[in-house]
């Protein structure tokens, strides 16, 4: 049986002594089938995430030289987008799954999860069957439109994406097959019958819901969906498919009919993912990968424990600074955490730190990936508020490091009180120290390409991603270790990464859609900006919602559908908008850490497999307070973060 | 009680928005005794931008609007619009395109999923540039002009200057590093995106304008009442054509006087400077005829000559932006 595809047949609750019945042999018959495609279509992934940085880069010679732009740069990179994540979506829910949170379902006994398997299951393939079906459609009506510089026919990359979302469907459907199978071999029938009818009530709501005696106002609706989505989240259902789920449903009864539900369906997947500004994601994750196969990230760990090993804690306050220097070349925060935490964690083990320590403070450190440049936690803010990229890298820089200082702070703190949590390492002598600097070169020449191509205006900062991954590549070179093996292992991590993080774009956007119809966001805005005491309690009430927002949801969707209501406000209050990015980009990383949806504690679990959740939860808490301190500081000193930017600008 | 989601392109602070349209959802709301409210959305909220014709025909937008180019390949008729020289200013544009849509059957077939209101087109594109003031077509050969659109590329091609595509946000720093030398486009986005900062010159020459339309879709009109129906076209039309352009010809005036106290210089091209411009943009207009013949449609010349014909006898009444 080829079991590259999906899970062993019995994941829970059967074990091997059942027979394969007649479900099994089908699910097997179509994996057959669908492994060859699906395995092709993530090569055709892979290679166009490794091409995608060459236009951008030809492009930015091409204007140094020549003085000429070529055209299309922004569609052709669009298009990489779509092909990258939608020909990856099916094989990556296959292999490892799409993100979904495991602090309920862990804890479930084995018929239960059985039951919420299929419930999942079930839902997840006839919603995406209907989104295929929608998107097919769409795209038969986007016939005549092409791209605007080159001329492409959207249709053709449309159809590609319905290829991507049939395929999804696929694979959702063979494990709807093989978890019936399971509940059959289990006689678990009472599960089975829940299952299925809890789904069909789920997906019949639009139907049910007009029959309803009384029904709930706009923003009643906006807050059940909301509230809704926590229980499909705590069901184990990938965040993405149950974003998506709660926002097409709401849709579809706050409207005055189905219509613009099934049509947001079938548009929004393609839209979400077809964006230049999101193309920057993918190039700094490649980067970053890329930089580590270079050795770039195990180089900056080995200098810093030179230099601090020896001190209480000082492995994790080595793993700290290793995520700050790595943070200067890579712009994400989960790509950081996970890149040092697999250089560090092993060595953290071999001394016998305490695991909830070593991996709360790798995936609070990863958060540092946002805030030094590059981030694209500013490009998203930039993106809404219209201010300058540039400025808002270089005002990053300060309060990066002044965070960097308080992890390592607080680590030091914790080993002085409690020594068992983090054992002192071995001492180095001055010259092995000062012969390890010069494993810092690889990350500063990087650092200084990036920024000064920025700074010098040879290059975009939506560009510099592209020129990160030459910058990388060459490095590689540079040292030996450029091989296609390294190359194509990055290739499909990143593609890997993408593929995760769209899909929870993906259903933010459906669900974005929704909330926005609810005006719920809106009301919350106004309530948190029309109290006019004082500009710091509206500012306070801000970062409050925007704490508490981000605890529930994904931090940068959370940040495009607040800010916009926001920002006015803060703008008339008489706050410098570029401080104002810096606080909201230490929000995100709060966000990036806190329970239930802490993106850098699930890459975190991802790497230390034996560590559960709830103790990395319990051990990011004293992070979290730095950043705390770190945001009132920011208030009472705005110069950390302005201070640099007046040099530049 | 029925509630109309209006979404477009413009911010709600925009002042086509503040000036032009909270004023009619008023009108409207009296007119109807209440039953009519429309509620606008900032842009990306509801859709994203290029699927806002579609959510209108789905009723997702209960009232949407958004520049035509937006869909390349969707609307091809109304790229006369953007051909140089077409209006020298938002209002004349906004009535000439008004005007041909109601004369085309041919132009209204290509927006027959919606029921059409209004439509306009956007403030003139000038040419900013950093360090040399452009009075004629030698001070513009081979500067790098930054470019957002497939139109302004064709146009400084045509000019012989260099075309490089930057996106909005990106622009300043290309400027203020610079990577180009100028940008074309209307005056609003130069101070909300803090271009101004890096540009300090600003060649008037009105070289074109982008239209927009502005409806409802078809299911969403029917499920309206008769006299909102009626109250709904009675108020827009030529009329909110005309007063969607005036706000944005206003606000580009108030931007230019900003400005120019910020020390801004601005120069208008002569007359006889434009005519050798738009002389050297004719291989445009008949590749777009060309083009629209092959599409199938036969009068596209006639369109096109009537197009600027009702540009010139616009012109006369609403005289240009920047006098
Ligand atoms: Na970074
Ligand atoms: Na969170």
């Amino acid at each position: 049986m080829n079991k590259i595809l999906l899970s062993p047949t019995c994941p829970n609750s059967c074990n091997s002594n059942y027979k394969n019945n007649t479900l099994d042999i089908t699910a097997n018959g179509l994996e057959r089938l669908i492994t060859p495609v699906t395995k092709t279509m993530m090569a055709v992934s892979a290679i166009t995430l490794g091409i995608m940085s060459i236009p951008i880069f030809l492009d930015v010679i091409a204007r140094l030289v020549l003085h000429k732009s070529m055209p299309g740069i922004i569609e052709l990179e669009e298009f990489f987008m779509v092909v990258i994540v939608f020909l990856a979506l099916g094989a990556t829910h296959g292999k490892e799954g799409h993100i979904s949170i495991e602090l309920l379902t862990s804890r479930l006994s084995a018929r239960v999860k059985d039951s919420l398997d299929l419930f999942n299951n079930i839902t997840g393939t006839f919603f995406f069957g209907l989104m295929t079906f929608r998107m097919a459609l769409a795209t038969v009506k986007k016939a005549g439109e092409y791209s605007v510089m080159l001329q492409i026919p959207v249709s053709l990359f449309m159809g590609i994406a319905v290829l991507g979302l049939g395929t999804l469907t696929l694979v959702l459907l063979i494990k709807l097959i093989r978890a019936v199978s399971i509940l059959m071999k289990t006689k678990n029938w009472t599960g089975l019958l829940l299952a299925l009818t809890a789904s069909v009530l789920l997906l019949s709501f639009p139907l049910w819901y007009g029959t309803l005696p009384v029904k709930p106002s706009r923003l009643g609706l906006g807050g059940m969906g909301m509230g809704f989505m926590m229980i499909l989240l705590l069901a184990g259902m990938p965040i993405g498919f149950a974003m998506s789920i709660v926002g097409f449903l709401g849709l579809s009864v706050i409207s005055f009919s189905i219509t613009p539900a099934l049509m947001t369906l079938g548009t929004a997947p393609y839209s979400t993912t077809a964006s230049f500004i999101l193309a920057v994601a993918p190039l700094f994750i490649f980067m970053g990968l890329l930089a580590s196969e270079a050795g770039i990230s195990q180089d900056l760990f080995d200098t810093a424990n030179k230099w601090l090993g020896r001190l209480p804690g000082g492995l994790a306050m080595a793993a700290i600074a290793g995520c700050s220097g790595f943070a200067a070349v890579c712009g994400d925060s989960m790509a950081t955490a996970v890149t040092m935490g697999s250089v560090s964690l092993p060595e953290m083990k071999r001394k016998r730190y305490s695991s909830g320590l070593a991996c709360g403070a790798l995936a609070a450190g990863g958060t540092l990936g946002i805030l030094i440049p590059p981030s694209v936690g500013f490009i998203f803010y930039a993106l809404v508020t219209e201010e300058s990229v540039g400025k808002l890298f270089v005002a990053g820089i300060v309060p990066g490091i002044l965070l960097t200082f308080m992890f390592m702070a607080s680590i030091w703190c914790i080993a002085l009180v409690r020594p068992d949590l983090a054992p002192r390492g071995e001492s180095f002598s001055l010259k092995e120290k000062l012969l390890s600097l010069k494993g810092v070169i690889g990350m500063l020449v990087l650092f200084v390409i990036i920024l000064g191509g920025i700074l010098a205006g040879i290059f975009s900062p939506t560009e510099g991603g592209g020129i990160g991954v030459i910058g990388s590549t060459i490095i590689m070179a540079l040292r030996g270790r450029l091989n296609w093996q390294a190359i194509s292992r990055s290739c499909d991590q990143a593609v890997s990464i993408t593929a995760r993080l769209l899909m929870i774009l993906i259903g933010v956007s459906i669900l974005g859609y929704f909330l926005a119809a609810s005006r719920l966001p809106f009301e919350l805005a106004k309530l948190v900006t029309q109290n006019d005491l004082n500009r710091y309690l509206v500012l306070a009430s801000i970062m409050g919602l925007f704490a508490l927002l981000g605890c529930l949801m994904n931090v940068i969707p959370m940040i495009l559908l607040t800010l916009p209501a926001i920002f006015p406000t803060v703008l008339a209050l008489g706050f410098d908008p570029i401080w104002f990015g810096v606080l909201t980009v230490i929000i995100m990383e709060m966000g990036q850490i806190t329970p239930p949806i802490g993106v850098n504690v699930f890459a975190i679990s991802s790497v230390a497999e034996d560590v559960s959740m709830g103790a990395i939860f319990l051990g990011i808490i004293p992070f979290f307070l730095c950043m705390i301190v770190c945001l009132i500081a920011l208030t009472l000193f705005p110069q950390l973060a302005t201070w640099l930017v007046g040099v530049f600008y | 009680q029925v509630e109309l989601p209006m979404s477009t392109v413009y911010m709600n602070t925009h002042p086509t928005v503040v000036n032009a349209w909270q004023p009619w959802f008023s009108q409207v709301s009296e007119k109807t005794r209440g039953e009519l409210k429309l509620i606008y959305y900032n842009p990306n909220t509801l859709a994203s931008l290029p699927d806002v014709y579609d959510s209108t025909v789905s009723g997702m937008i209960g009232l949407g609007g958004m520049d035509f180019s937006r869909n390349p390949g969707k609307f091809p008729l109304y790229t006369v619009m953007e051909l140089p020289g077409m209006a020298p200013s938002a209002e004349c544009g906004s009535l000439v395109v008004w005007d041909l849509y109601q004369k085309y059957p041919e132009m209204q077939k290509e927006l027959s999923e919606i029921k059409v209101l209004w439509q306009w087109v956007s403030a003139t594109f000038q040419i900013h540039t950093t360090k040399k003031l452009v009075k004629n077509l030698a001070d513009l050969k081979g500067l790098k002009i930054i470019a957002w659109n497939k139109t302004s590329v064709s146009i400084l091609n045509a000019l012989d200057a260099n075309a490089i595509m930057i996106p909005p946000t990106d622009s300043y720093l290309a400027l203020e590093r610079g990577m180009a030398d100028g940008i074309l486009c209307p005056l609003a986005p130069i101070v909300s995106f803090k271009i101004s900062e890096a540009v300090n010159y600003t060649t008037v020459c009105d070289l074109f304008v982008t239209p927009f339309w502005a409806g409802i879709g078809r299911q969403v009109w029917k499920s309206l009442p008769e006299s909102a129906q009626q109250i709904l076209t009675e108020t827009t039309g030529e009329s909110m054509a005309s007063r969607s352009g005036l706000t944005l010809d206003e606000g580009a005036l108030k931007d230019s006087r900003l400005l120019k106290e910020k020390g801004h210089a601005f120069y208008t091209l002569e007359a006889e400077e434009k005519a050798k411009w738009l002389d050297a943009t004719t291989s445009l207009r008949e590749e777009w005829v060309r083009e629209m013949e092959s599409l199938g449609h036969k009068n596209a010349r006639a369109i096109m000559e009537d197009a600027y014909r009702l540009g010139k006898e616009y012109a006369k009444t609403t005289g240009a932006c920047f006098k």
